[in-house]
């Protein structure tokens, strides 16, 4: 017997989220079919409703330039926007919204600083309580390997000085929390109960538009694919996951066109569901890619493959988790969807863009990471961006890093609250295919992180938190040529960070932290080609230190309206060699962020 | 559960087992930054080419590493240059072979060649001399060389204005062979300085000898500009006698143009430089224009060179700009590429 899986309320519900930072119905599609965990859900809503989102940001900038001489310049960049969002529902199987930006830069006087902007715009519901879609925009994913955005390995560590404004970035560029990518076009989702409702299938298709012709020699290009999942109550899955990036023929007058196809299996086992309860689940991954270039008899086609597996064992009682990961991800496997980055490192800093230092431009440093949404992006691209080295050399491109195989243990200790608790990775990979030379690169890593609850260890009734987390990323391989030339790695990025967090009322809290970051020794950086294979190597040496320190005062009321005030100071130290000048970049500034 | 944890073993021995066994991504460091080394010495196949009977000059050396190298060849009586580069562990008849072209005007002459291998970690590294024997010969229809001067049934027409030099030149400035068509003057009345057509019936035809696919056909002439010119405009008409009947009707026949400008003009046309420019254009792109505005061609709108009756070649120049002056040479017809001189 086959029943229609979205003939359930859950559906009608799951489908009226109506906040701004619900991350669309193709999301809602993915819980059901990734067995993701539940969002809150709202108030049902009226048939007419708007939702918004307004922040303002003030902040002196002071740049310190210390080479020969001393340089001071100073910024005062400021603004404020909101989002506003109006969602239709005609009746209670379709729903529209739209969502305009209005922003004012401080100076823009008499609307010449005004922007305004059509933020986000799709239709979802359901046809006939069996078909659900959603067109315009919408946010998908599939698996880490094939269509999901990866964290960036320098900004993985939470600050408590910069993380607001990094997630308004992410806010900004529509990067969720879930790792789901932002597109335009148009997602379905499908399922049924199969074998009297012991199994069920769940279907996801979708295709969207990655990039518009300019009917020249820019063709449409198309992201299509999906997902089937077949799984049962026991926690049994197995899903199909496939997405391919696309020149649309006769779109343009090219006669080259890509072709990118990305498949995969992932098969999941949760011994927690077994009639007789194990604490273990196991992931596994394997899938191939292909990209090539049709009508270009010079371009390569290049094709591999992934095999990754995870297990978890999640201990009873006193919430212990220890997970071991091992995967082998292949030279030439490419995946536009897994392996675009959210940094572009090709890009200059909006702020202080040239040093007066010999007019130099200046580099993209830690601060900026964090701070500057000009670097970020979401748009999906083809081929392999460019990397720093320097902030994360191990996995560039995450879990889905080509020429990578390791494995990764992650132990956890997560106590009820006022407990001491700590987390710490380890993991040791190494180059498929040697960079170069046949000798390969090891990397090892090794991140670890703890909270100690101070109000508790002296018996106050307020709470005060003391964390540390230290972060350590190895990159090393043996010279393999004797005496011809010196082609020994070794690099190293560290990381060390202190914060504490005191509570001085339900909504007030002080908080300050210290991060030191460094990254020291060389490496060869491979240099791709359009078509992402390596054509040469630039030897890069590092031995950079960067520091900040900071303090600030946090407001906040539910997780509605936040304001924090803050001061800090950041230096960027080269090497005493280094034509580069020492850089001191003290800020003051203040943040307000609302949401209806 | 057991033998389900064997899974992940199993999937990663699969994708082991189907690893392709290649150890370097990449090049190899040693080519990039080890030092230059040559493995076997330089030698040249020959003294002498006589590149009309199909010689061909090659180099042969082994070096131990990937090598970013140059070959330059210069005619010490024409001053003529090719210039063949290369990215290779080895120097053969794959990657190094000359057949007598030409990169930088003028064309070679039967004369001494000097050639130098440049390598950018070594300077030059080997330099020989060689003699041309016989130019190569060059597959096409040849419009006009002037080699033999102004052809019977050629026509022109100059303006009387100031310091008119519309004739054939005899120097070693030719791109091709000795002569030339230098075309100047002042006119300051009239954009139009001067014109020389070439009609299909000073050939001994009534259409010009050409294949009938445009995508296939090149239209190629060698053009120069004198350092102090600016606002010189050489506009090619190219007339169809589509109906065949011998005589090109304006109000019903196409004609098509081609504009070679020493400044940046409206619509398509190909920019020169100082010095000399191959002008070479598929015969199918040649546009339709009215007073140098893209228009629609009169005829039947198909580009058909088998019924190309006339070619005229019109040098034009702003009335207000003052003197202008262009020269040109070797107006040649190829097939399947455009012209390697």
């Amino acid at each position: 017997m086959i029943n229609i899986l979205l003939k359930t309320p859950t559906f009608i519900t799951l489908f009226r989220i109506g906040t701004p930072h619900a991350s669309g119905l193709a999301v809602v599609f993915l819980m059901l079919i990734g067995q993701q965990p539940g969002v809150a859900q709202p108030n049902q809503p009226s048939k007419t409703y708007a939702s918004s989102y307004s922040r303002g940001l003030l902040s002196i900038e002071k740049l310190e330039e210390q080479a020969d001489s001393t340089v001071e310049r100073m910024a005062n960049p400021g603004y404020v926007l909101t989002d506003v969002g109006i969602h239709l529902n005609p009746h209670s199987a379709l729903e529209v919204h739209a969502q305009m930006r209005i922003r004012s830069e401080y100076g823009g006087f008499w609307g010449s600083g005004l922007t305004l902007d059509l933020r986000q715009m799709w239709i979802r519901g359901v046809i006939d309580q069996k078909l659900r879609y959603q067109i315009g925009d919408l946010d998908y994913r599939l698996s880490p390997f094939t269509l999901q955005q990866s964290d960036e390995w320098i900004l993985s560590t939470p600050s408590l000085l910069f993380t607001p404004q990094l997630e308004m970035i992410r806010y900004d560029l529509f990067q969720s929390g879930d790792l789901s990518r932002r597109q335009q076009g148009i997602a379905l989702d499908f399922g049924w109960d199969l074998f009297s409702d012991r199994w069920n299938l769940a279907s996801s298709l979708f295709t969207t538009r990655i990039v518009a012709s300019d009917f020249n020699q820019t063709p449409d290009r198309l992201m299509s694919g999906g997902a089937v999942s077949l799984g049962n109550r026991n926690g049994t899955q197995i899903r199909f996951n496939y997405a391919d990036l696309y020149d649309v023929n006769q779109t343009s007058a090219s006669i080259r066109h890509l072709r990118h196809p990305v498949g995969s299996v992932r098969a999941t086992i949760d011994g927690q569901k077994f009639r007789k309860r194990m604490p273990l689940r196991l992931e596994t991954e394997w899938g191939q890619s292909k990209l090539e270039w049709v009508g270009q008899a010079d371009a390569p086609r290049l094709t591999d493959g992934f095999a990754y597996a995870q297990l978890d064992y999640q201990g009873s009682g006193d919430e212990r988790s220890l997970s071991a990961e091992v995967w082998r991800v292949g030279s030439d496997y490419r995946s536009a969807g897994a392996q675009t980055k959210r940094i572009d490192f090709d890009r200059s800093p909006a702020t202080f863009r040239r040093l007066a230092t010999d007019d130099q431009i200046r580099g993209i440093n830690m601060l900026d990471l964090f701070r500057d949404g000009t670097l970020h992006r979401f748009q999906v691209q083809t081929g392999l961006m460019n990397y720093d080295p320097a902030y994360g050399n191990a996995l560039p491109y995450g879990i889905a890093t080509p020429n990578r195989q390791g494995v990764m243990l992650n132990w956890k200790r997560k106590q009820p609250a006022d407990v001491w608790q700590h987390d710490l990775k380890l993991g040791m990979l190494m180059d498929i295919k040697g960079q170069g030379i046949a000798a390969r690169r090891q990397f090892a890593i090794a991140e670890w992180n703890g909270s100690a609850p101070l109000h508790v260890i002296l018996g106050w009734n307020k709470s005060w938190w003391l964390r540390a987390s230290a972060r350590i990323e190895n990159t090393s391989r043996a010279d393999g040529t004797g005496d011809l030339i010196d082609t020994r790695v070794d690099l190293t990025n560290r990381l060390l960070q202190l914060q504490t967090e005191w509570q001085i009322s339900p909504e007030w809290q002080v908080f300050a932290e210290w991060r030191n970051y460094s990254s020291h020794g060389q490496d060869f950086y491979g240099v791709r080609n359009a078509y992402s294979e390596v054509i040469d190597y630039l030897p890069m040496s590092m031995n950079r230190t960067e520091h900040w320190a900071g303090l600030g005062l946090n407001y906040r009321v539910s997780n509605r309206f936040q304001a924090q005030c803050m001061a800090y100071s950041y230096q960027w130290m080269p090497p005493a060699e280094s034509v580069s000048p020492k850089i001191r970049w003290n800020s003051a500034s203040l943040l307000l962020v609302m949401k209806l | 559960m057991k033998h389900l944890l064997r899974l992940p073993v199993l999937l990663l021995l699969l994708t082991y087992g189907c690893s392709k066994d290649i150890p370097v991504d990449g090049p190899e460091l040693l080519d990039l930054f080890g030092d230059f080394q040559v493995l076997q010495p330089v030698q040249i196949n020959r003294k002498q080419a006589d590149f009309a009977q199909g010689d061909l000059l090659f180099l042969q050396s082994r070096f131990n590493k990937l090598t970013d190298w140059e070959l330059v060849c210069t005619g010490l009586n024409s001053g003529a240059k090719k210039s063949i580069t290369g990215k290779t562990r080895f120097l053969d008849s794959t990657n190094c072979t000359w057949n007598g072209s030409t990169t930088i005007f003028p064309m070679f002459k039967e004369e001494a060649v000097e050639m130098k291998l440049i390598i950018a970690e070594d300077s030059v590294l080997w330099r020989d001399t060689v003699s041309i024997t016989s130019t190569r010969v060059i597959e096409g229809f040849v419009v006009a060389d002037f080699e033999t001067g102004i052809r019977p049934g050629w026509s022109s027409f100059v303006q009387s204005g100031a310091n008119m030099s519309f004739v054939v030149r005899q120097n070693n400035s030719a791109a091709q062979g000795n002569r030339y068509y230098d075309m100047g003057g002042l006119v300051n009345w009239d954009w139009l300085i001067g014109m020389i057509e070439f009609p299909a019936s000073a050939y001994q035809a009534p259409r010009f000898p050409l294949i009938p696919n445009p995508e296939k056909l090149y239209f190629n002439t060698l053009l120069y500009l004198p350092d102090s010119v600016e606002n010189a405009l050489l506009l090619f008409q190219f007339r169809e006698d589509d109906n065949g009947n011998g005589t090109f009707e304006a109000a019903t026949e196409d004609l098509y143009s081609l504009q070679c400008a020493a400044y940046t003009v409206n619509g398509a046309h190909q920019r020169l430089q100082k010095g000399w420019n191959k002008i070479s254009v598929r015969y199918n792109e040649l546009v339709s224009l009215v007073n140098g505005q893209p228009a629609t061609p009169a005829g039947n709108g198909r580009h058909d060179p088998d019924k190309l009756s006339r070619i005229s070649a019109l040098f034009l120049a702003n009335p207000t700009s003052g003197y202008s002056q262009m020269y040109m040479d070797y107006i040649i017809f190829t097939e399947n590429a455009s012209l390697e001189p």
